[in-house]
């Protein structure tokens, strides 16, 4: 978790005007290409009662494993159900396809950031980032 | 996140997109904020005492690095080395440079919880490429 930093009332008001140009940025990055394909292809998931299905059991029976792991003693069966699954996720075209439209958008984000980045002599998502786990 | 307008009517242009992206640079990169970072980037590297402090405390720490792995230092050479990482972190340069990274990065991770709250997507995590450092 980042440090509490205390900050001044000028600050605060400059904080709002920069939260508001984000507010701007992102209006701007969700009309571009990837990313209203994205809300589409999310869409399409999220009404797609089959593959969110998938998509739960999958995560439920990650979490039971994990658990089962950390007691010492995974259940074949559970894993095997696990990989079946995995299967039925990469086979389902909606799940692919919101997947897809992710990672386009995401990569669509890193141009963003590159541009950002370019202009401030420093990598602006590295600053953004509440850091936990290796970094 | 916004609905996706029916036709292409709404879709902005990459260019269009990164122009405002160059603007929103501009306006964070002209807040006092970062110009106190850049300041004190730029005065710590200049810091000839400072950056000998750190040689200094770097040579010594490499020199260590097999014995540290082993946790097994002398009481003595551990002494030598808290001593130097202390003149180090005394610096004035370098407790500036601290503090103005501290300051701009809780700002920066506010920017940040924006964007990805408007956008749907977390930003950083978006960003990272390869690895869990990327």
């Amino acid at each position: 978790m980042g440090k509490e930093v205390e900050i001044t009332s000028t600050q605060r008001v400059e904080t709002n005007t920069l939260l508001e140009a984000a507010s701007d940025l992102a209006k701007d990055i969700a009309r571009s290409k990837p990313f209203l394909q994205f809300q589409e292809a999310d869409r399409k998931l999220h009404e797609d009662s089959e593959a969110m299905h998938l998509l739960t059991k999958f995560s439920e029976l990650q979490q039971k494993i994990l658990a089962q792991h950390n007691a010492g003693a995974i259940s074949e069966g559970d894993i095997s159900w696990l990989r079946e699954l995995q299967r039925a996720i990469g086979a389902d075209d909606t799940i692919q396809e919101q997947n897809q439209a992710r990672e386009n958008a995401a990569s669509f984000l890193r141009e963003v950031n590159v541009e950002i980045s370019k202009m401030l002599g420093i990598d602006f998502a590295s600053l953004t980032r509440r850091s936990g786990g290796c970094c | 996140m916004n609905e996706t307008k029916r036709g292409d009517l709404n879709v902005l242009p990459k260019s269009v997109v990164l122009q405002a992206a160059r603007q929103f640079a501009k306006l964070l990169g002209d807040t006092p904020r970062f110009r106190e970072f850049e300041q004190a980037q730029l005065d710590f590297r200049k810091d000839t005492k400072a950056q000998t402090a750190n040689q200094d405390f770097q040579t010594k720490q490499a020199s260590l690095k097999a014995l540290l792995a082993l946790n097994a230092v002398s009481d003595e050479d551990r002494m030598e080395l808290q001593k130097l990482q202390d003149q180090f972190y005394h610096q004035p340069s370098v407790l500036r440079y601290i503090k103005a990274q501290e300051v701009l990065v809780a700002f920066c991770q506010e920017i940040g919880d924006q964007l990805s709250k408007d956008i749907g997507l977390d930003f950083a995590a978006s960003c990272k490429t390869g690895g869990c450092c990327g």
